[in-house]
């Protein structure tokens, strides 16, 4: 280890974050609690959810869904923070890859991204993680805002994005209050700027075929792997069977090496994910906004003394 | 009901009707001065850098822009708002004041409305240009197609904000096109070369004032007038709804309407203001655009810097009371103290305290001091479009989402270039239109002057 | 089409006024008055009137019942989406969009009916009597085809009187 010298090289470097801010700053994004606290009541650390429930009141009804509503269930406590989700994530839905020189402009792809943040002293800091996708909320803001209708809501409670329709005003990525859609800044497919797999034959060949390639201009987002629901579902009906729980999983579900998403009907009440609803550790990312998202949260957990 | 001894005659020096044709289409059939061309220059200069970063934009794409992922709206819809806003004082100045029996609109109502139609114009470029896909920008439009036929989202502001627009632009073009009627057709009859009569004889669109004319043109500028009324107070208010129907902090709010109509007349006004004392300056119409013309500006700009002042401290106070802890922090550690409080500040100096000196009667009866005052308040509009729009967006509910904004040159080359085209469009409107209403202002020649009594 | 007129110029809207108000009283017919800005009196004495205001009541009314229908036919019946959960006949925010159509046809269907009854559009020559018209002069025409001679110099007398600086005959 001798040989290893470190000098000044006057080279600066600047960093490709794709986020910048670091504390919660105090806003309940992260629910936690300790394990001691959560054997006496498991609410605990998850008060606001309650509260938040007994006040949502709409001039609308409530959107019923007949068939199928798909959901998302994640547990915090399992998430490790690995980001193998937002890799399998990108390669399941063709997601471009755009370089740093984007990202230091604060420009992100992916559809599912791992939110960190720290508390308590920042010597010591206690770290969280987060995945944060789409959460297909049932009152979703963009869809409202959309001029064109290119973004909807589908009767299995999908939003849903027709790309081929989408003139990217950018209004629904600035009224979603979670900051999930993306938007494609340039052409990142045959692009001499942006020479990564999108760029050459061989690249192109790790693209899914399932999965329509975006262009210039348009606005994308987590589709809940559309993809693999139809085809689960048509896979069920020729065998005129009914879908079982877990036949369907996610890219992120499946490439989770925690197990912390669980994808489900919660139309099904026998479904892990309708469990894990109901769990009393269960919220949604800034309910309060009564967006009615289909991800759910299950708190942190931790096993220290308060 | 108007009273002579205390406001003055409107049109000073007892002209006669000759005499007030000559004076106003002197510019339109004189060669402009050198100062004229220096301008056109610089305008043409600033409007091939806007079209060549209108180039960049469109051939590659939105990322040449500082916009990102947090903040997806930048400089361009800060234009838009701004530019919608100068557009408003024509039509609120013409409509409002008519309907007021403010005969001393007759000098302004011309060149205000003129203003009204390049800002808007210019002010439609934005929209336009921050769509990702501009080629498809006809899907905006509710037209049978074979796609279903998929119709639009009626509920989206942009939709609103679209047609509001495109009405907007028809009816203040028409308005103002209507008034030169009569003018195209003075300055037809008095032309002497065959080019211009041609010209001027087409524009006129054959008009020779009969009384069947008269009687038409009055019954159709009274239906646009009293549309064109509605029209300004929801132009703006649906302007608003693009923020005010959101879920954004800062931008979720019930005052929005109300606060952006009365910030548009507000800088539409400071526009007025510069353009009348340019004209007055250069074209020596000081007689037609008098002092008391200016004066009356300046108490309106009064009154509304106090309005706007108020809509400032409501907000700030809505966001304490509502609770909302990001609310909260939009206002009191985004704006007020952070990373936007230049631009805060600059809003609040700029619309609410500076235009107070206009309580001084020695302020308001200096040139180069209101012309100062007046480019102050469209700077401070400017920021106040900038408050809203970037910092709500930079930092809302997710901190992970946290992101800042700078503009790139690209976005700085479509402002100053829709500039540079507003200031060729009021160059051209100096050269090749009566600056002011002739017709109108010989029927108010005699107002406030011996005569009349 | 007459081809042969009597026009009458004067100096200032006063004397104008008197002689069209005077000429009517005596049912005489003028056959049109132009002036170079709107004058009211003349407008009243003229006799004409104009519906366009009335028409533009109409085309509002209308308007906005078919902006309403359309708003309603396309978002509950032809193809229903659902957008944020909310009801397929989201009627507040259709009101908004209505009153901004309802402003655009009332416009255009205006300006159509003015241009075709004013008959004013791009290009379109008018006769014109007096080129001062437009300027500082108030003219008065009166077809000879359709005046008897005696009644003619009648006119010219009323024109005379109301202190006309010009009166001339013109054959065209």
């Amino acid at each position: 280890m001798k040989s290893i010298r470190i000098e000044k090289t006057g080279v600066r470097h600047e960093l490709a974050l794709t986020q910048e801010h670091h504390t919660m700053e105090g806003r309940e994004i992260v629910r936690e609690t300790t394990l001691e606290k959560y054997r006496e009541d498991p609410h605990s650390g998850n008060e606001a959810h309650e509260h938040v429930e007994e006040h949502h009141t709409s001039l609308y009804e409530k959107p019923e869904f007949d068939g199928h509503h798909w959901g998302l269930a994640i547990d915090l406590n399992r998430c490790i923070g690995c980001s193998a989700c937002a890799i399998a994530c990108q390669s399941e839905n063709n997601v471009a890859v755009i370089g740093k020189d984007e990202v230091r402009r604060r420009r992100i792809m992916h559809w599912i991204r791992i939110d960190r943040y720290y508390s308590e002293s920042p010597e010591d800091p206690r770290v969280y993680h987060q995945p944060v996708m789409c959460q297909h909320c049932d009152n979703a803001p963009c869809e409202n805002v959309c001029p064109v209708s290119a973004t909807n809501h589908s009767n299995e409670g999908i939003n849903q994005m027709s790309y081929n329709r989408c003139i990217g005003t950018k209004y629904c990525i600035n009224n979603c209050p979670y900051r999930v859609r993306r938007f494609n800044w340039f052409a990142y497919v045959n692009n001499r700027e942006f020479d990564f797999h999108q760029n050459s034959k061989l690249g192109k060949m790790v693209l899914n075929p399932d999965v329509v390639v975006r262009e210039r201009g348009v606005v994308e987002k987590c589709s809940f792997c559309v993809q693999r629901i139809q085809e689960k579902k048509l896979q069920a009906k020729v065998e005129e069977r009914t879908l079982q729980d877990g036949e369907i999983k996610t890219a992120c579900e499946q490439a989770c090496p925690a197990d912390a998403l669980v994808f489900g009907d919660l139309n099904d009440p026998g479904s892990r994910v309708s469990e894990m609803f109901k769990d009393e550790r269960n919220y949604h990312l800034i309910e309060e906004l009564h967006t009615l998202p289909s991800v759910g949260y299950l708190t942190k957990v931790r096993n220290i003394k308060a | 009901m108007y009273n002579r001894e205390v406001r003055g005659p409107l049109i000073i020096g007892d002209k006669s009707f000759k005499q007030i044709s000559t004076d106003i289409l002197a510019p339109t059939e004189t060669k402009p001065g050198k100062w004229w061309f220096a301008m056109m220059t610089l305008a043409t200069l600033a409007s091939i850098w806007g079209v060549y970063s209108i180039y960049i934009t469109v051939s590659k794409g939105i990322g040449t822009w500082g916009v990102n992922n947090t903040v997806g709206w930048g400089w361009a819809i800060i234009n838009f708002v701004w530019w919608i806003g100068i557009g408003h004082a024509g039509t609120a100045f013409s409509i409002f004041l008519l309907i007021l029996r403010q005969k001393w609109r007759t000098s302004i109502n011309r060149a205000a409305e003129a203003m009204t139609v390049f800002a808007v114009g210019c002010a439609a470029i934005f929209p336009a240009l921050h769509m990702g896909r501009i080629w498809l920008a006809f899907f905006i439009f509710p037209y049978p197609n074979t796609r279903g036929p998929l119709w639009v989202n009626f509920n989206s502001p942009l939709f609103w904000d679209f047609i509001a627009i495109t009405a907007y632009l028809l009816i203040s073009f028409s308005f103002w096109y209507l008034g030169m009627l009569p003018d195209f057709a003075t300055i037809r009859d008095r032309a002497t070369s065959k080019v211009r009569k041609a010209l001027y004889g087409f524009f006129s669109m054959g008009w020779v004032g009969s009384s069947r004319q008269w009687l038409r043109f009055e019954s159709l500028a009274f239906i646009l007038g009293g549309i064109a009324a509605v029209l300004v107070v929801s132009v703006h208010s649906i302007v608003s709804t693009d923020f005010a129907v959101s879920v954004e902090p800062g931008w979720h709010t019930t005052l929005f309407p109300p606060y952006f109509v009365v910030g548009a007349i507000f800088s539409g006004f400071a526009m007025v203001m510069t353009l009348m004392i340019i004209i007055r300056k250069l074209y020596k119409l000081g007689d037609y655009v008098t002092d008391g013309h200016l004066d009356a500006i300046a108490r309106i700009l009064t009154f509304i810097s106090l309005i706007m002042g108020t809509a400032y401290l409501t907000e700030i106070f809505m966001a304490w009371y509502s609770g909302s802890e990001y609310e909260m922090f939009t206002f009191f550690k985004n704006r007020i103290t952070g990373e936007y409080a230049l631009q805060f500040w600059g809003m609040i100096i700029c619309n609410a305290l500076i235009p107070q000196l206009f309580w001084f009667k020695k302020v308001r009866s200096s040139l180069l001091i209101m012309l100062i005052i007046s480019l102050f308040i469209n700077l401070g509009m400017w920021f106040e479009r900038f408050n809203i729009v970037i910092t709500s967006l930079s930092k809302d509910y997710l901190p992970s989402a946290w992101a800042s904004y700078t503009p790139t040159w690209v976005e700085v080359g479509t402002y100053v270039g829709t500039i540079g085209i507003f200031l060729a469009g009021v160059l051209m409107f100096f050269r090749y239109i009566p600056m002011i209403a002739v017709s109108e202002v010989k029927t108010v020649k005699d107002i406030g002057t011996r005569k009349y009594d | 089409m007459s081809s042969s007129h009597l026009i009458g110029v004067f100096e200032d809207e006063s004397g104008l006024v008197k002689a069209v108000e005077e000429i009517r009283e005596k049912d005489l017919k003028i056959e049109e008055v132009f002036t170079p800005y709107p004058v009211h009196e003349v407008i009243h004495a003229m006799g004409t009137k104009s519906k366009l205001q009335v028409f533009a009541y109409f085309y509002g009314l209308f308007g906005a019942l078919a902006v309403l229908a359309f708003l309603y036919w396309t978002s509950v019946i032809d193809w229903p989406i659902n957008y944020g959960g909310k009801p397929f006949n989201s009627f507040p925010s259709f009101i908004i969009i209505t009153i901004i159509l309802t402003i655009f046809i009332v416009t255009v269907s205006s300006l159509a009916t003015f241009s075709g009854r004013a008959k004013l559009w791009p290009g379109k020559q008018h006769k014109i009597y007096d080129l001062r018209a437009t300027d500082d002069k108030f003219v008065i025409v009166v077809s000879k085809d359709k005046t008897d001679p005696e009644k003619l110099s009648t006119i010219q007398g009323i024109m005379k009187a109301h202190g006309a600086v010009e009166i001339r005959e013109e054959e065209a």
